[in-house]
């Protein structure tokens, strides 16, 4: 297929799982295996940037329409946006954050290329098993200090993480794992490791969609959009809040690079800092403030391009939806560095294409927002679910392909329990426990072999 | 009107003439039991344009891992195929238990032997192997998982010098890790990777003779049981009719002579099974050689 194609394909599936709450990029890049299975690494790429971006305009619009965060990143569109919407600007919100978005992509680029020399050359010098493994070591351990409540409990569940990805033969040490314990003779499939893509579905999915169907209990809205202001009223507002976004755009590139949380803080922490600002200028609007919703907005885009940064020249994923895309990556046998992605020129044509998706989400956010009434009269939870059947008769559609559809199935339902327990925890740390491992353990072997070997 | 009448019939006599064209030729698929990508994979395709080239009606089969290729050539599809199966790979189903098993009938003809190298980075001199050691009291050899356990300890024995074994997944990641000075040398099969890399340096091969200046390991280390040991690949028979084996082995051995298969081999120094004499002795002994049982 036809790298535009992908770009199509990504921001119109992009827009989809920004207005569904709680289905979100990482669910939606697990959806599209049948589209990606055969997709060079080029085409992965611009499928997910377009994904990761183009949600993020969707995503405001459900936010401040519904009140519905679809991301922890969406917090200051559900508080600021919701109240101008309730207040009768909330078409200003809408605007405001789609013109951020695309301004933060831009500041977002040229960021990037202004680091990016530095970086590689940093990684030709310095970059072997001993600095990977200590990356990969904050990477998977920083997420059980970063999210949920509890670290204890964080720690278990990537522990099971672990424990998951080690079932089957290990390569790099190379080791079946507890032969005396997992029945690997009545089970001999079990051999050759769990499926990725079941595991995903029970231990990920479904717990984030029991979560997010508890956000629906109780919810409703009756007011409905309305924007009878011209285009060049709202570039015109826009312009007001121009120094706020430029603010969220700095911030996004900068805390873009924190493991697993980056767009959740620099979208948050844009958020909590311009309100700062505005209570101590005496300009914050405590009906619903503009100035910081935009902020936040544009954090939020500046960081998508950021945070692919350590994928790209590394192949170390920095979030969850990341994580996935590396998971798809692997499994189609390439290889992604600077090398591969910087040097073979392939970076470039990906920032065109990001300028590009960005233009284009927004000029179909434009015109498409006015019909977001209709979600209104959409029962979101059979939404919801909806998905997640989809979702099941994918894994059995990806079983038959590999000729294991009994196995799939059946890894799918025994492992739902586990994912029905972890609706009260955070499964993304599980997530990338179980993607990472491998590489994890490897880089150990490596470093142990080198020292003590 | 009846311009579009003569047209949709004019193609419908040229799709019907054309599947009957297409029945007559041979079927003989090459099946791929690893990822979409990377060397098998472009073998498989090389192997099944060329084939059809020869005349023949193929296409790859993807079956991903050994289980699913077992699960494959079980099922009568309908469509023979052959299974392009290296030694290493024969070793590796065996230890999984995902065995397939060779007979007579099933060992078609070798496709190549390829050979093996040592590489170290380009900045570092080189000048002989013996300066190379001196001083050392050990060497980290960069080298794919797949490779059994031990297969550097004779080379400890008899040079003095510990050679330590680290093990990288996949050929690519051996390359990477010597780059980054994970490790003093390289060992791996001598691909297209391996001479295209001008940051590395290859000096020996384990052919027997020097190749495009690259001294034979066994000078190197005459008495390494591993110094003439390469990667040896054959065609195994999936669902093949009997009466039609031996037409098929003799077709596989001129594929080393296709436009595109003779310039792949002798890019990167491979003996091509046809210069091989009895291929099934030679894959056997390169088995016992790696299991080290010899």
């Amino acid at each position: 297929m036809d790298d535009t194609l992908f770009v199509v394909l990504g921001t119109l599936l992009g827009f989809i799982s920004g207005i569904i709450p709680g289905v979100g990029n990482t669910i939606m890049i697990l959806a599209s295996y049948p589209l990606l299975k055969d997709a060079s690494l080029l085409q992965m790429l611009l499928y997910y940037l377009a994904i990761i971006s183009s949600s993020q305009f969707s995503g405001s619009v459900v936010a401040t329409i519904f009140g519905v965060p679809g991301e922890s990143s969406s917090l200051p569109a559900v508080i600021e946006g919701n109240r101008m919407f309730r207040g009768g600007t909330g078409n200003f919100a809408i605007s405001n954050a789609a013109l951020g978005s695309v301004l933060g992509a831009l500041v977002a680029v040229v960021a990037v290329y202004s680091v990016l020399p530095f970086a590689i050359e940093l990684i030709k010098k310095f970059y072997n098993n001993n600095i990977q493994l200590v990356i990969l070591v904050l990477a998977t351990t920083s997420i059980c200090f970063l999210m949920g409540k509890s670290i204890l409990q964080n720690i278990f569940v990537f522990a099971i993480g672990i424990f998951l990805g080690l079932i089957g033969t290990n390569y790099v040490p190379n080791f079946i794992f507890l032969p005396d314990i997992i029945p690997y003779q009545t089970f001999p499939l079990l051999l050759t490791d769990l499926p990725l893509f079941p595991v995903i579905i029970s231990l990920y999915v479904f717990p984030v969609l029991l979560q997010t169907n508890a956000m629906f209990t109780g919810f409703d809205t009756v007011k409905k959009y309305e924007d009878k202001n011209s285009f060049v009223d709202h570039c015109k507002e826009f312009y007001k809040n121009i120094a706020s976004s430029l603010r969220g755009s700095a911030f996004g590139c900068f805390i873009g690079l924190v493991p697993h949380i980056g767009s959740s803080v620099s979208s948050n922490l844009s958020y909590a800092i311009e309100k700062k600002f505005g209570i101590k200028w005496r300009q914050y609007n405590d009906k619903g403030d503009i100035k910081t919703l935009v902020a936040a907005e544009t954090a939020n885009n500046s960081t998508g391009l950021v945070s692919l940064l350590p994928l790209i020249l590394i192949g170390i994923p920095i979030s969850a939806s990341e994580a996935m895309l590396l998971g798809y990556i692997d499994i189609n046998n390439y290889t992604i560095n600077y090398e591969t992605t910087v040097e073979s020129g392939m970076f470039k044509t990906l920032v065109i294409w990001f300028i590009v998706i960005n233009v284009l989400s927004f000029l179909l956010a434009w015109p498409l927002v006015r019909y977001v009434n209709i979600l209104q009269k959409i029962n979101m939870k059979h939404m919801l679910w909806g998905t997640g059947l989809g979702l099941v008769a994918l894994t059995f559609y990806l079983g038959v392909k590999s000729y294991e559809e009994l196995y799939y199935m059946s890894v799918l339902i025994c492992l739902l329990p586990l994912g029905y327990w972890l609706r009260k925890a955070e499964p993304m740390i599980l997530m990338i426990a179980f993607i990472l491992q491998d590489k994890l353990f490897a880089s150990m072997h490596i470093f142990y072999q080198i020292h003590y070997g | 009107m009846t311009t579009k009448i003569k047209a949709v019939a004019f193609s419908l006599m040229f799709s019907v003439l054309s599947t009957f064209a297409l029945a007559d030729k041979p079927i003989l698929d090459v099946t791929i039991p690893s990822s979409s990508s990377g060397n098998s994979w472009a073998e498989g395709n090389l192997l099944s344009d060329a084939l059809n080239r020869m005349g023949y009606d193929s296409k790859v089969v993807h079956t991903k891992k050994c289980v699913n290729n077992l699960n494959y050539m079980s099922k009568d599809t309908g469509r023979p195929a052959v299974f392009v199966r290296s030694a290493k790979r024969y070793i590796k189903d065996e230890s999984r238990d995902c065995k397939v098993e060779i007979t007579d009938k099933t060992f078609l003809t070798v496709f190549y032997k390829r050979h093996q190298t040592m590489c170290i980075r380009s900045d570092k001199p080189f000048t002989t192997i013996s300066n190379f050691l001196k001083g050392k009291s050990r060497v980290t050899v960069a080298s794919t998982h797949s490779l059994p356990d031990g297969i550097f300890n004779s080379l400890s024995q008899q040079t003095g010098v510990k050679f330590v074994r680290v093990s990288y997944k996949g050929s690519k990641n051996i390359i990477k890790g010597l780059i980054a000075g994970d490790t003093d040398l390289m060992y791996s099969g001598f691909t297209k990777r391996e001479i295209g890399t001008d940051t590395i340096n290859c000096f020996t091969t384990s052919a027997s003779k020097e190749v495009g200046g690259r001294v034979p390991m066994n000078k190197l280390f005459p008495n390494w049981h591993l110094n003439e040991t390469g990667s040896v690949k054959y065609f195994h028979a999936v669902n093949i009719p009997e009466d039609r084996l031996t037409k098929v082995k003799a077709d596989l051995a001129e594929l080393a002579n296709d436009i595109k298969i003779k310039p792949y081999l002798a890019k990167t120094f491979m003996t091509p099974g046809k210069d091989i004499a009895n291929g099934r002795k030679v894959f056997d002994s390169h088995v016992s050689i790696i299991l080290s049982t010899k």
